[in-house]
Parts: structure tokens; sequence; C-alpha cells
């Protein structure tokens, strides 16, 4: 009976399919290799991991309203190309970052007006705006790349506090606030309201303009907190810079077991997306795979997770039905 | 005795008559003409036969995608995996006839693998039940790895002489490149206005429960859906082939996000089954014509991605903003 309840309630857990592809990818990846498991290593994997959990933080509040954000990583990269720009022209640190921050909030507000108000398909206006994005970035900078930016900036991607790196201490922070964002507040309730009845959310006099508005500016945000990381990780900026993490991000939260149709999920999902897309390349890496064929793999992961979760979830609704 | 003058012969009617039908034109239509007149006035040699030419050449590999991504985006989708289509098979075609396949066999086998991709989009689409979005961004990253394995990363040179005879041979003054795209058009006009199938396509996105209900097969359609646009992708990778002379792992990246960008310029709608392949050569057209005017004028590169995308954001809007008037 109890062992029963246990199962139930295990079964129910949205992460569970997620925790078990962790386990799963983990376990391979022991197998495959010696250093794998060492402490070094693994503290290797969460300062990588520690950009995309940030770009895909906001998108997984966007996802959650049903929505979806293209624009994330030129996004960050418009935003590190700006603030990269602006450091080498000597201005204070803090003013630069406050600035970047407020442009990707600027993009997130022009993304959540398209579809909120102008009720464009969110597919069509993020990928529109991901355009004019990248568009931007590479005016920002006339085609060429910045190497060496200021000493007392870079520390942001690369410095320790004690023994563990800022990237991994800013990504835990954000990770945190998201999550007290989503489940304990009214925007967070709001938020899921939204992705799993639209309608009723409407009806229920939700002001679902603003709930859409500030989705999306809060994935603009953390797009821009993670384009500051990953220029201060890089040492440089570059208006490509954001190609390699494409759709990785949406990846990271879709593997994370929210569901594209919005309502379901939650941010400690995309974290565990986040790290599993990175242990792959990790692995890959440590065993001397060729970078080329680390994306076959990434695509066979993706295609699985998202076909297990969507079947546990069909299991999970037969079972409901049964059971009424 | 007074002659009864009914509404539809007045000029009012027929005013608001012109006005709808103008109005069901996508927006891309205007912005062409737009486009035309002004690139036409500002650039000299624009209008003449050579630069028109080179346009409709060098639109034709995204045309013909673009009418496989029609398809998909009627059954609400996105195939994000067709620019990566067209790395992998313009890739396999030109390092087959390396290795000494012959030329007409390489070229089957490639667009095979293509019709292959797109047949296993549609059984994971349709059997396994994956977001459309998931199941090809997925298909993406694999097609792509191949692509970039087997090439080692960068472009195959072999020297042959069909990318001459198909870019610049002619058949009544038109490039048989340009052919093979009108060909591409035409089936796929037909399949969806002229058979029964392409009718049930329209529906497909409405509302699938019913036609299953009808009993229609409608894991069979997406299967077949599918299975054509990886067919028209491995033609457009071979056209692709033609044109840059070399088979490259990356020169298809972007192909899959700007046929979605023409197919909705070209106001096919994701919600209500409508438009068409008409509708797509004017956004395939709206984007060449933007890009060939932009160099030709010789704005600087760095500017063209920007404009570009400015253009296309404008156009959607200004879609959404007609639509939701009417």
């Amino acid at each position: 009976m109890r062992i029963s309840k246990i199962k139930e309630s295990l079964i129910n857990t949205n992460y569970l399919f997620t925790f078990m592809a962790l386990l799963f990818v983990m376990g391979i990846s022991t197998l495959l290799s010696e250093s794998f498991l060492s402490g070094d290593n693994l503290i290797t994997i969460l300062r990588q991991a520690s950009v995309l959990m940030i770009l895909s933080s906001g998108l997984t509040a966007v996802i959650l309203t049903g929505g979806i954000d293209l624009s994330v990583n030129n996004t960050a990269a418009l935003v590190g190309c700006i603030v990269a720009q602006l450091l080498l022209s000597n201005i204070n640190i803090i003013v630069v970052i406050i600035i970047g921050l407020l442009i990707g909030l600027v993009v997130g507000l022009f993304n959540g007006f398209l579809v909120g108000v102008l009720q464009l398909p969110p597919f069509v206006a993020t990928y529109g705006s991901n355009m004019v994005v990248l568009g931007l970035a590479t005016i920002v900078m006339q085609g060429a790349v910045i190497y060496d930016l200021p000493r007392n900036f870079t520390p942001i991607g690369v410095g320790y506090l004690g023994p563990i790196p800022i990237p991994i201490i800013i990504s835990a922070l954000l990770i945190i606030v998201i999550a007290i964002i989503l489940q304990k507040t009214t925007l967070g309730r709001n938020i899921y309201m939204l992705g799993s009845n639209p309608a009723a959310a409407l009806y229920s006099g939700q002001k679902t303009v603003l709930i859409t508005l500030q989705a999306y500016a809060l994935s603009g945000l953390t797009a821009a907190l993670g384009g500051i990381v990953m220029t201060a990780r890089l040492n440089a900026a570059d208006a490509n810079m954001g190609n390699s993490y494409g759709l990785q991000i949406v990846a990271a939260v879709v593997m994370g077991g929210t569901s594209l149709l919005g309502g379901e999920g939650g941010i400690f999902g995309t974290v565990i997306g986040a790290i599993i897309l990175t242990i792959i390349s990790n692995i890959m890496n440590l065993i001397g795979i060729n970078s080329y064929l680390q994306s076959l793999a990434v695509g066979l992961v993706i295609i699985i997770t998202v076909w297990f979760d969507i079947f546990s979830r069909k299991q999970r609704e037969q079972r409901k039905a049964s059971i009424s | 005795m007074l002659r009864q003058l009914s509404f539809s012969d007045s000029p009012k009617y027929k005013l608001i008559k012109l006005s709808n039908v103008l109005k069901s034109f996508p927006p891309a239509v205007w912005i062409d003409l737009l486009l035309i007149l002004i690139f036409s006035i500002r650039i000299n040699n624009f209008l003449s036969v050579s630069n028109l030419m080179s346009i409709l050449t060098q639109l034709t590999p995204l045309l013909i995608i673009s009418c496989g991504q029609t398809l998909i985006v009627l059954i609400q989708g996105t195939d994000l995996s067709l620019g990566a289509s067209l790395n992998l098979i313009s890739v396999l075609w030109i390092l087959l006839m390396k290795n000494g396949t012959p030329l007409i066999l390489a070229m089957i086998l490639a667009i095979s693998t293509a019709v292959l991709a797109g047949f296993l989009n549609g059984v994971i689409v349709s059997k396994l039940k994956l977001p459309i979005f998931i199941a090809t961004l997925g298909m993406a990253n694999i097609l792509n790895s191949i692509a970039l394995t087997i090439s080692n990363g960068s472009s195959i040179y072999f020297q042959e002489e069909i990318y001459r005879k198909v870019t610049k041979g002619n058949f009544l003054g038109i490039p048989f490149i340009v052919w093979v795209g009108i060909a591409c058009v035409l089936i796929t006009f037909l399949i969806l206005e002229k058979t029964r199938f392409g009718a049930r396509v329209r529906s497909l996105g409405g509302n699938p429960e019913a036609l299953t209900l009808a009993g229609f097969k409608t894991d069979r359609a997406t299967i077949e859906i599918f299975t054509l646009t990886g067919l028209l992708a491995g033609i457009a990778g071979i056209m692709l082939a033609c044109r840059i002379e070399s088979g490259n792992p990356i020169a298809g990246n972007g192909f899959e996000f700007n046929s979605v960008a023409a197919v909705l310029l070209g106001g096919t709608s994701m919600r209500e089954g409508r438009g068409g392949v008409i509708g797509t050569i004017f956004g395939v057209l709206l984007i060449q014509v933007l890009k060939n005017g932009l160099v030709m004028a010789n704005i600087s590169s760095i500017y063209q991605s920007a404009i570009i995308g400015a253009v296309v954001l404008f156009a959607i809007i200004i879609d959404a903003i007609v639509r939701r008037s009417q």
C-alpha cells in the first residue's frame, strides 16, 4: 500500500523522467571515462552549464505561458557586444552592466508587445526580432571581434568566490529568484494559468497581456545576464557568439519536462536539462569524440527524452482517467 | 418608371469589393512591388534581364524548400530540419561523385537520404506524438552532425559539368534551375489545390480529431507530407550544390528560418489552414529581392541582416494588423 503510494507520487513528479535521464547520462559517462566523476570535472560541467542555465531560465517562464522566445541567444550576443564596446570606452562597469540588462529588458518587452498586444504567433514574432537583434549586434561590432576585456569585468565569467566559480553562483542565485517568482508569487501562478488554460485566464479577469509582457521581459533580462556572463567567460565579444547556443536553450527547457504547450513544468527541470546537455558535450570531449558528432548525440537525446516525457504524461492521464 | 438600382451596381459596392480583393493579397505582394519600384529607381541595372535572371537563380533553392515548408505550416508546424537537410544533401552528392559514383546514381542516393529524413520526421511526429518543432529540431542536429562529419567541416570541391548546365544552361531563355523551381511549385500547388489529399492537409491543421473520426488516416497523411517535404529539400540541396559549385556543410544554415519567414510573409496562416504556395512565391521573392537590391546598392553587408530582419518583421506585423481589422 505504502510502496504503491510512493510509486504514485514519484510518477506524478514532473521531473521524474528528467532525473532518470540525468542519472542515465551520468551513468554512461562514468563508464566511459574515469575522470568524469572527479570533483574538478563536475565543477567544470557546472561552470560550462551556467550560461546555458541563465539563458534558459527566463525562457522557461515564456514556455510556461505557452509561448516561445527564439531571440534569447542573439539578445545575449547583442548585450555582450554592447557591453564590450562600452567597457572599451572606459565607462564604469556597474553602469555598463545596468545598461546591458536594460537592453535585454527592452528586447523582452518588445517581444512581449508583439505576442501580447499584436497577438502575433510567438514563434514568428521572436524569430523576426531574433533577426533584427543579430543584425544590430553585427552593426555594433562593425564586423570586428573584441578581445581582452578589462580585468575587473572578466571575473564575472572566470573568477572564483572561494572554491566556487562566480558564474555558478550567479546562475544559482538567478534560479532561486526565478523559482520563487514562479512558485510563490501571483505572477508565477498567472503564468502557469495562462499556459494551461488561456481562455480561463482571460475570463477570470487576468490581464493576460500584462502577464505575457512580464514573462517575455523576464526572458529578455535573463538573456542579457547570460550575455554578460558569456562575454566575460570568453573574454571576447563577437556578433555571432550566440550561434552555438541557438536551439540548445529551447532544448534545455523542453528536456527539463516543461511542455511546449505551456502550463506544465518548471525551472528545476530546466536546470537538469541544461546539465544533461552540458554533460553530453563534456563526456564526448573527455573521450575524444569529434565535436561534429556531439550534435548527433544531442539530437537523439532531445528526441528520446521528449518522447519519454510525452509517453509518461499520457500514462499519467490514463491512470487519472481510470481512477475517476 | 424608376429603375431599381441594386446595391451591387453601386460604385461604392465595387470599391468595397475591390478593396477586399486587394486586402486579401498577402503583405509580401505589396512590399515586393514597393521594393522593386524603389530599387529600379535607385539602381541602374536592377531591372536588367541578367539581374532578374540572377535573382531567380539565387532564389530557387529557397523557393523549393519553402514549398515544402508551406505544407508543414499548414499543419501548424515548422520544419526546422530543412536547412540541415540542404547541408547534408549537397555534401553527400558531391562526396559520392568524388568517390566515383555516377552522377545520376549519386543524385538519387542523396535525394533518397532527404526523403528518408522527411519520412522519419513524419513517423516521429505522428507515431511518437512529438511536437513538430522538437522532432525537426532533433533531426536538424542529427543531419548537421552527419554533414559536418562526412565533409570534415569544410567545403568539398569537385569539378563537374552539370553545375553550369543547371545554372547557366537554359530553355526558352530561362535557366534550367528556375525550371526545376517552377516544376516544384507547380507540383506542390496541384497536390495542395487539386487533390482530395490537399484539401485534407488544410483541414488537418484545423481539426485533426474530426478528420480521424471521419475515417481519414491522419498519421499516414502526416508522414506523407513530411516525406514530400523531404523530397523537395533533397531537390533543393542538389540545386544549391549546383549554384555554389561545391558541397558546403553550412551553406544551408538559415534556410529553415528563411523559408518559414517566406511562407508567413506569403500569407499562409499557422492558425486557419489559409494560404498556399502562390503566396509563398511572393514571400521568397521579397527576401531575395531585398538581398539582391542591398548588394546592388552597395550597402555594407554589416547592415543587411538588420535591414532584412526589420522588413520581415514589419511585413508580419502589418499582416497581423490587417487581418485583425477584417
